[in-house]
């Protein structure tokens, strides 16, 4: 908005600028060319004057003169009488008529004014004429020093003008960039961020408005807050309480197979609880507001690598990353690493035993994209959309314990983070989760 | 062994008042957190955080200035700030709800034996755990387990036959129960067992966890 603020400053007095010099090129030309005009024409009468008397002291005073404006000008003149074989524009001048031309001159091999004036005696007859030849490269030279010298000052009045436009320009946008402030705290999760509602009216109105949507967003990110601890408490006290039920009719009991019984109905308070856990951790990601910080990607991989290394050799399902050391993604603060756990527990749980987990990361333009392959069974296409949705729980291993909340909260951890998440077939079969997330400005790749 | 039990919700109270009972404990049961610190001095205290005049939390800090009393909070918050909180403040041990009567009870026994660690180790038939030189021996003959190894045989054997869940055995042996690193659980049980040969049985309870069974 600065640039083009200042942009409309200096062409409004470039306009000004233009408008006021060009005119005056034009007269300014015409008025160098007539004086220079009229400076030779009187020189030339004088000389034809002299001319035309015909006496000795008149043929003297002629030839000095001629001599003393060869000396002081760089002009040529010269005379021509009647009678005698003479160049064309003498022939003109001898018919009465004076000639002026700017025109190639033979007498100064160069470009320049030619004047003759015929020389008239007492009784009107003409005797001769003289002609002028007068260089135009003198005149040009001036013109150019004048013009350059306007150039150079208009130059200088544009520089001015642009200066004056940025400072005009800053102050006119200092409110919005203070709402711009403001907004990208809010961005990066500072609910408490207000803009001053300062500067002109329309600034300021956007300002209050600005703050009353925050207001709003605080008190309802608060109460999904508040109502997360609430339902985290109030859903597991009931939990507990049937849970330790259990473990007392199991203490009290010898007979096998009401244990089993038992283990059974404690089996499904213990899926409960994984489901409770799994809706807290996706109600939790949808009220988070987290500021993304930049993320070395090959450090958190090793990391989760390390975490689920333990169950990976046990199947015999081999681990491999194959990412840039120096790609760093914008991500909340342990939002990655939640990711990477659900989608690498989904992937050990389909992966044949022997097989291999790769995770592959590369950069795409601001872009970071990290993919995980299994060598699973994969996923039929119309699957691959609703094994997003919460509740969704595939065919094969993973749908009978799980939650099938694990990909909604990776696709909520990802929206979160300015990211998309989508399901594809992975080379060679089995599921390729490719997960693109903003690139750190400090990132390499 | 007295204990002192802080918790405002009764059916959960109730129902471990009658677990502890069983397994020889002495609770005597308060609601609040006032009632808590008027209650007479006891030789453990079990306290919920989320109590109704006071944060446990606050409960904890009045408790560990009077004296050394063993503290465990029981909290069905999952934040492992108030986790850190908790045992910053002076709390031995963090249980997350839901949790079992014998898993309460390994926790109870483990912290005490932390405390007072003079106490003689019961005899578990053919399997011996030293836990000051953390040594396990079978039949007499040491055998060499990992550190983590020797932890989550230490815990189990705390309350040998009950089952206990995934979660409650990676938060007491790894401090942690996130959701991924249950599968590392599996493949310390695996060594385990190869280890322990006959001699113990670490069974598998389908949907819950494990179990230590001595023949």
């Amino acid at each position: 908005m600065i640039r083009q603020l200042v942009a409309s400053y200096v062409l409004l007095v470039a306009v000004a600028l233009a408008g006021f010099t060009v005119p005056v090129a034009f007269t300014l030309t015409s008025q160098v060319y007539g004086d220079a005009e009229n400076a030779a024409r009187r020189e030339a009468q004088v000389a034809a004057l002299l001319l035309a008397a015909g006496d000795e002291p008149s043929r003297q005073a002629l030839v000095r003169l001629i001599d003393a404006y060869q000396d002081q000008t760089s002009a040529r003149m010269d005379v021509g009488t009647t009678g005698q074989p003479a160049d064309e524009e003498f022939v003109t001048a001898f018919n009465g008529r004076e000639y002026l031309r700017w025109e190639y001159s033979p007498v100064l091999r160069a470009d320049g004014l030619v004047l003759v004036v015929p020389a008239r005696n007492t009784t009107g007859t003409i005797v001769g004429a003289v002609r002028i030849s007068f260089p135009s490269q003198p005149l040009t030279t001036r013109l150019w020093q004048i013009w350059g010298f306007r150039a150079a000052l208009a130059v200088a009045v544009l520089i001015v003008a642009a200066g004056l436009g940025i400072w005009l320009a800053r102050r006119l946008t200092r409110p919005l960039r203070q709402l711009n402030d403001m907004a990208s705290r809010l961005r990066d999760g500072d609910l408490t961020a207000r803009a001053a509602e300062t500067g002109p009216p329309e600034t300021r109105t956007l300002a209050s408005t600005l703050n009353t949507a925050t207001e709003t967003i605080d008190t309802l990110v608060g109460s999904q807050r508040k109502f997360i601890g609430d339902a985290s408490h109030q859903l597991r006290t009931p939990l507990t309480a049937l849970r330790l039920s259990l473990d007392n009719i199991a203490d009290t009991v010898a007979d096998p197979y009401v244990r089993e019984d038992v283990d059974r109905a404690t089996a499904e308070v213990v899926r409960m609880n994984h489901l409770v856990n799994g809706l807290l951790a996706l109600a939790r990601a949808e009220s988070a507001v987290v500021a993304a910080e930049p993320v070395v990607l090959a450090d958190v991989v090793a990391d989760r690598f390390d975490a689920w290394r333990a169950a990976a050799d046990d199947r015999g399902v081999t681990l491999s990353a194959e990412l840039a050391p120096d790609l760093r993604v914008l991500s909340g603060h342990g939002h990655l690493e939640q990711v990477l756990d659900n989608v690498l527990s989904n992937a050990l749980e389909v992966s044949p035993d022997g097989g291999m987990i790769t995770a592959r990361g590369r950069r795409q333009e601001d872009r970071i994209v990290v993919e995980v392959l299994d060598r699973g069974p994969g996923l039929p296409a119309p699957d691959r959309l609703r094994a997003f949705d919460r509740f969704w729980r595939g065919p094969g291993l993973t749908g009978r314990s799980g939650s099938g909340l694990g990909l909604a909260i990776v696709k909520q951890l990802v929206t979160d983070d300015g990211g998309t998440v989508t399901l594809d077939d992975a080379p060679g079969g089995g599921l390729c989760v490719r997960i693109s997330l903003r690139a750190s400005p400090t990132s390499g790749g | 062994m007295r204990v002192l039990l802080v918790e405002d919700d009764e059916p959960v109270a109730e129902s471990l008042i009658r677990g502890l009972s069983r397994y020889g404990y002495d609770v005597e049961w308060v609601s609040t957190a006032a009632a808590a610190l008027a209650a007479p001095p006891a030789e453990m205290v079990l306290v919920d955080l989320g109590l109704p005049d006071m944060d446990g939390l606050d409960v904890c800090r009045e408790l560990r200035a009077r004296g050394d009393v063993p503290i465990i909070v029981i909290s069905a918050r999952a934040d492992e700030v108030d986790k850190v909180v908790a045992l910053e403040i002076g709390a031995d041990d963090y249980v997350s709800k839901p949790f079992g009567v014998r898993e309460v009870i390994a926790r109870m026994r483990a912290v005490a034996r932390r405390v007072r660690p003079a106490e003689p180790e019961p005899s578990m038939g053919r399997l011996a755990i030293d836990r000051r030189a953390r040594r396990v021996h079978v039949d007499g003959a040491e055998i060499a387990l990992s550190p983590k190894e020797h932890d989550l045989l230490a815990f189990l054997a705390e309350a040998p036959g009950a089952a206990f869940t995934r979660e409650q055995i990676m938060e007491a042996v790894w401090d942690e129960h996130w959701f991924g690193s249950t599968r590392t659980l599996d493949v310390h049980v695996g060594a385990l067992r190869r280890k322990l040969g006959d001699a113990a049985a670490i069974e598998t309870v389908r949907g819950v966890g494990f179990r230590l069974v001595l023949p």
